[in-house]
């Protein structure tokens, strides 16, 4: 008899665990495991650069965010991917385009800076940004300085065609 | 008739409408995939990918390429990859929607030894038909290691001092192991011929990896003028927990001395303050407005004399006399400035040449930052010395001999 009571007490015990627990409306989160994070957006416009001969700088247009939580920090990098057809020899040039690039590029390439110096665009990757240890909660932001000598010699073009380049940012952990 | 100068100088107009505009932007989570693996056991990683809060639908395409280190010891997605054989990644394509996740799914089948390097790139497709587009990209470093790679070696490939422009010390190396190691970092010290040391110097870790087979080159600005003659280059390279990797040392020859830093110039405007700085940013000049009535170009560079007090000297020219309004000379001292005020920075100060002997000048030391100050209209050389305590020496000693000759000529008149 006392068996019994014993049995049934237990079992009392657990339906008045499990009711509780479905009234409470708990409810177990499980996260799978995370690991290394990088976020890199590029964003802003360069409207209506007028470019003359000489030198041409825009240091106020694009900005560039990276959100990392990597402790080890993080690296971005910029190179001309050679996009759409651009001939190898135009990298980091801009290219006169049409409806498909047209060969005749800029003199000078396409110099692209964040808060080091600026490098000169090329087909191989070059780091504008290094950073030891996580970003800022909200990321880190940084003005995207983009420079463009134009040459006396730089052809002038006739009415659609333009000049064209496509630059890859590149982020990467550590 | 207009020339083709003018021609060209009419405004050229790229109309870089949508350049950079709405860009591409990526969120990749497992951005780094490090570890050990087993022989013959499948690996997996998981590789999350979604357009960045605000971004629209974007296409991306996902490879596998080579990875080594720049000579910066920046990653590159050239030269060897040990893991594009046994690698493989699903999908190779994808088409990002705001708001739902990608998932690429990285698998290994790891051979029976060695470390394993590839990179994974996630890059977006370029957009719009803009004349200056931009694409962004995350490159994952895939550094995996099987338990028999463990070799974290490397050796020097030579050690050389530069000496057009500013004063380097250069060190290429090559990672010789089997394993990818964090915190590379390397010393440089110079002694001249009579084995006293001129200059010590040090790279801080790296915040890279060094990926096996990468040759790397590690710079090391000199910041001290060095003499004519020999001199010893010795320098060691350390792995991350400190251990000596390789040392080397190298004998050269100077047939002339070299100046701790190239010369830099500005020019000066009456109406407007100007800052000029070393290139290693180490000597700032801050002249006010005024300084000069009409416009002149101002030069900081090295000091043509051997004989300098400290470890630190540089000439400030350009200005014919002296400045109408004395200008702020900010310079950081250097370990071996410091070495020889006797570890304490309150006894170092700024002094000018003048007659062959150098005169100190009313100097504050910041310690904290490292930096002396002094205020002077005075171009010329100058340099770090060690003022006894912040007390002009020479005008003491100065006035001393002055006192005694003064007392002697009376004597002698009595």
């Amino acid at each position: 008899m006392k068996k019994w009571f014993f049995f049934a007490l237990i079992a009392v015990f657990f339906l008045i665990q499990a009711s509780a627990a479905a009234s409470s409306g708990s409810a177990e989160i499980e996260t799978d495991t995370f690991g290394a994070s990088v976020d890199l957006t590029v964003t802003g416009s360069i409207a209506d650069w007028s470019l003359t001969v000489g030198e041409n700088e825009d240091t106020e247009s694009i900005t560039m965010t990276v959100l990392s939580n990597n402790a080890g920090g993080y690296d971005v990098k910029v190179y001309d991917a050679l996009d759409g057809g651009k001939p190898a020899e135009t990298a980091g040039h801009l290219t006169r385009y049409g409806d498909s690039y047209l060969g005749t590029y800029l003199a000078d390439p396409l110099q692209v800076r964040s808060s080091g110096a600026y490098v000169s665009l090329s087909g191989v990757q070059q780091t504008i940004e290094s950073k030891v240890g996580i970003s800022a909660d909200a990321g880190d932001t940084y003005a995207i300085g983009i420079k463009q000598r134009l040459a006396p010699s730089d052809t002038i073009l006739p009415a659609g065609q333009s000049y064209r380049i496509v630059v890859t940012f590149v982020a990467s952990a550590l | 008739m207009v020339s083709r100068r003018s021609i060209a100088a009419l405004l050229i107009f790229f109309l870089l409408c949508s350049a950079a505009h709405s860009a591409a932007a990526l969120r990749v989570t497992g951005a780094k995939w490090e570890g050990a693996v087993s022989p013959g056991v499948p690996a997996t990683h998981t590789i999350v990918v979604e357009p960045s809060p605000g971004e629209g639908e974007m296409d991306a395409v996902v490879e596998v390429l080579g990875f080594s280190n720049a000579p910066d010891l920046s990653y590159v997605a050239t030269g060897p990859c040990s893991a594009c054989s046994s690698l493989s990644v699903t999908p190779t394509s994808l088409h990002l929607v705001p708001g739902e996740r990608a998932t690429v799914r990285a698998t290994l089948d790891p051979p029976p030894s060695g470390g394993l390097y590839a990179l994974i790139s996630i890059r977006t497709l370029p957009a719009g038909e803009g004349a200056m587009g931009v694409v962004t990209g995350v490159q994952v470093p895939v550094m995996l290691t099987s338990p028999g790679a463990a070799r974290e070696t490397a050796r020097i490939d030579s050690v050389d001092l530069l000496t057009d422009g500013a004063p380097a010390v250069e060190i290429w190396l090559t990672h010789t192991g089997d394993r990818h190691f964090y915190g590379l970092s390397g010393a440089v010290e110079i002694r001249d011929a009579g084995g006293s040391v001129i200059w010590r110097g040090k790279v801080d870790p790296a915040a890279h990896a060094l990926v096996p087979g990468s040759s790397v080159r590690l710079a090391l600005p000199v910041e001290a003028a060095l003499p004519s003659g020999t001199c010893m280059v010795a320098a060691r390279i350390s792995g991350g927990d400190g251990t000596l990797l390789d040392e080397r040392s190298v004998e050269v020859t100077l047939d002339e001395g070299v100046a701790a830093f190239s010369e830099v110039s500005c020019d000066l405007n009456p109406s407007a303050p100007a800052v000029l700085s070393s290139p290693d940013g180490r000597i700032t000049l801050r002249i006010p407005a005024g300084a000069v009535f009409s416009s002149a170009r101002l030069s900081l560079g090295p000091c043509p004399v051997d004989d300098i007090p400290a470890a630190t000297a540089f000439a400030i020219s350009g200005i014919p006399g002296r400045l109408n309004a004395p200008m702020t000379i900010e310079v950081a001292y250097s370990p071996e400035d410091l070495a020889s005020a006797g570890g304490d920075p309150g006894r170092l100060c700024l002094a000018y040449l003048e007659d062959g002997a150098w005169v100190p000048v009313a100097t504050a030391c910041d310690p904290a930052r490292g930096v002396l100050t002094a205020s002077s209209d005075r171009p010329g050389c100058w340099a770090v010395a060690v003022g006894g305590g912040g007390l002009p020496l020479v005008p003491v000693l100065g006035g001393i001999a002055l006192l005694g000759g003064g007392y002697a000529l009376l004597r002698r008149r009595r």
